[in-house]
C-alpha cells in the first residue's frame, strides 16, 4: 500500500500537469505577455555569484518562453514589491535568518558566503503561493546552484 | 494485586486491548507519512495534528483499562474505576483547546489572505508538485481509522465504554478529515488560495466538536451523574429500568444511582438492609449485562439525626 502511493502520485502528476496553478496567475501572465519583472538586491561589493544570478534569469526566460526586465533598488522595497506581484522574482543576498523569509519564498540558495561575522546567501524570493511559477523557477534554480 | 475483570467482558476487554494497540501501531505509520510531506499546507498540518491527537483516547484506553484491573489500597479503597474519567476529562480538555487554537490559525490565514505555498519535490528524479505527495498521505490516513473505529464501535457497546465509544466515533468520522485535506490541497493547486485554510478550518471544527462531546460525558461522570446512555448525555435507558425496579422493591426509599467507569452503583436510602444480595438478579436488563451493576448500598434511616435534605429529598425526574 505504502509502496505504491508514490508511483500512484506520479501517475497523477502525469496527467494533470495543468496542477497546480498559481492563484495570481503569474506563470500565466509571463506567458501571455512575454515578460517577466526581476528585482535585482543592490549590495556594495559584487554579489556572491554574480554570474550565476544571470544563469538562472536566462533559464528561466528559455523556459517561459519570456524576456526579463530588471530593476535594481535595495532589498526591502524590492521584496515589498514582490509581496505585492509587481515584481515576479528577487535576487540578492539575504542572511538565512531574514523576517522576509516567510511573507516570501526562498528558493535553494543559489551560491553562499560565509565569513567571520557574516553568513550571506545568494538567494532566489518569489511571490508566496504562486505555486506553478516557484514550481518553473525552482527547477532551473536547483539547475544553476548544481554546478560546482 | 489484581482483580478480576467480570468474565461476561473479559473477552472483549482482551480485544479492545489489541484493537487499541493496533490503532496506536497504524496511526504511528500515518503520522510518519504525513509528516514526511507535511510541507506549509494549513490543511495537512491540521489533518496531521488530528491524527496525532487520535493517539489520545487510544493511550488512555490502555492506561484506563491497566488501572481498572488494580484491587483496592488503603488509600484508594474504592479501586480505580475512576481513573478512566479522569482520563476522559483530560483528553477532552486537550482536544477542546486544540480545536480552538486551529481554529483561530485557519480564521487567521483567511483574514490576512495567507497564499500558502507548495513547492514542486525531486523524487526519483522527477520533479513531483509536493502537493500529490500529500493527497496521496491524506487518503492513506482515511482507511486504517475508518476500519479500527468500525471494528470499535460494537466492543464500546458490549463493554459500556466510554472512552473507546468516543475513540470509535473520532475515527469512524476521520474520512471527512481526509476528504476535507484532500479537498484543500486540491483547490490550492487549482488555484484556490483560501481552499487549503477553508479545508483547516474544517477539520479544526470538528476536533473541536470532538472535544466538547468528550467534555460533556466526562463532566457528568465526574460530578456523580446519573448513568447516561454510550455516546451521549442523556440518561441510560437500562439503568432507569434499574431504579424503577429498586423503588418498588424498596417503598418509601430514595434510590440514586452512579456511574463510576463503566460500572452502576446504587444506592438505596432510608431502610433497613436485606440480609443478603443478588445482584445479577436484581438486574432487569439483558442478563449478558448484569455485571455492570457492581454494587448495593444502603443507607439506613436515622431516628436522632434528620436525613440531610440532600438524601431524602425527592430526586427530580431528568427532564429530557
Amino acid at each position: 500500500m505504502k509502496s505504491t502511493l508514490p508511483i500512484l502520485a506520479m501517475m497523477f502528476a502525469l496527467g494533470c500537469s495543468e496542477i497546480p496553478k498559481d492563484p495570481e496567475g503569474t506563470l500565466e501572465r509571463v506567458r501571455a505577455e512575454g515578460v517577466f519583472k526581476v528585482g535585482l538586491i543592490a549590495s556594495e561589493q559584487p554579489p556572491v555569484g554574480a554570474d550565476r544570478s544571470r544563469m538562472l534569469v536566462e533559464r528561466v526566460g528559455q523556459r517561459a518562453k519570456a524576456e526579463p526586465q530588471f530593476e535594481k533598488g535595495a532589498s526591502e522595497p524590492l521584496l515589498a514589491k514582490l509581496e505585492e506581484g509587481e515584481l515576479d522574482m528577487v535576487i540578492g543576498e539575504l542572511a538565512p535568518a531574514s523576517p522576509w523569509a516567510k511573507a516570501v519564498t526562498l528558493l535553494t540558495p543559489l551560491g553562499e558566503q560565509v565569513s567571520q561575522d557574516d553568513h550571506v546567501h545568494l538567494v532566489v524570493a518569489l511571490r508566496n503561493g504562486e505555486n506553478a511559477w516557484i514550481g518553473l523557477v525552482d527547477r532551473e534554480a536547483r539547475a544553476v546552484a548544481a554546478i560546482p | 494485586m489484581t482483580r478480576p475483570f467480570p468474565p461476561e467482558i473479559a473477552d472483549d476487554l482482551k480485544r479492545a486491548v489489541r484493537l487499541e494497540y493496533w490503532t496506536i501501531g497504524w496511526m504511528l505509520s500515518v503520522i510518519l507519512m504525513m509528516g514526511l510531506v507535511m510541507g506549509s499546507s494549513q490543511a495537512m498540518q491540521t489533518a496531521w495534528i488530528e491524527d496525532v491527537l487520535s493517539l489520545i483516547p487510544a493511550i488512555v484506553f490502555l492506561i484506563a483499562v491497566h488501572f481498572e484491573k488494580k484491587a483496592p489500597t488503603k488509600l484508594f479503597p474504592f479501586g480505580y474505576q475512576r481513573v478512566h474519567s479522569l482520563a476522559f476529562l483530560i483528553s477532552a480538555v486537550a482536544l477542546t483547546i486544540m480545536g480552538t487554537v486551529l481554529l483561530f490559525e485557519s480564521a487567521m490565514t483567511l483574514v490576512r489572505q495567507e497564499h500558502v505555498t507548495i513547492p514542486p519535490m525531486r523524487l526519483f528524479g522527477e520533479d513531483i508538485w509536493m502537493g500529490w505527495l500529500m493527497i496521496g498521505a491524506l487518503l492513506y490516513s482515511i482507511v486504517p481509522p475508518v476500519i479500527l473505529g468500525r471494528m470499535k464501535l460494537p466492543l464500546a457497546r458490549r463493554l459500556q465504554d466510554e472512552v473507546l465509544h468516543t475513540d470509535a466515533l473520532m475515527q469512524k468520522a476521520d474520512w471527512m478529515t481526509g476528504l476535507a485535506g484532500v479537498g484543500g490541497v486540491l483547490g490550492l493547486g487549482l488555484g484556490y488560495w483560501w481552499a487549503d485554510a477553508l479545508a483547516a478550518g474544517i477539520i479544526s471544527f470538528s476536533i473541536l466538536q470532538d472535544g466538547v462531546t468528550a467534555l460533556r460525558i466526562a463532566t457528568a461522570e465526574l460530578v456523580d451523574g446519573a448513568p447516561r446512555e454510550l455516546g451521549s448525555t442523556g440518561p441510560d435507558p437500562e439503568a432507569e429500568l434499574l431504579e424503577e425496579k429498586l423503588a418498588r422493591q424498596y417503598a418509601g426509599s430514595t434510590v440514586r444511582l452512579r456511574e463510576t467507569g463503566r460500572y452502576i452503583h446504587a444506592e438505596v436510602c432510608g431502610v433497613q438492609p436485606d440480609e443478603a444480595q443478588d445482584l445479577k438478579a436484581l438486574w432487569p436488563g439483558d442478563p449478558e449485562r448484569s455485571w455492570r451493576l457492581a454494587q448495593l448500598s444502603f443507607v439506613p434511616p436515622d431516628e436522632d439525626v434528620a436525613t440531610p435534605a440532600y438524601v431524602t429529598g425527592a430526586v427530580r425526574p431528568l427532564s429530557r
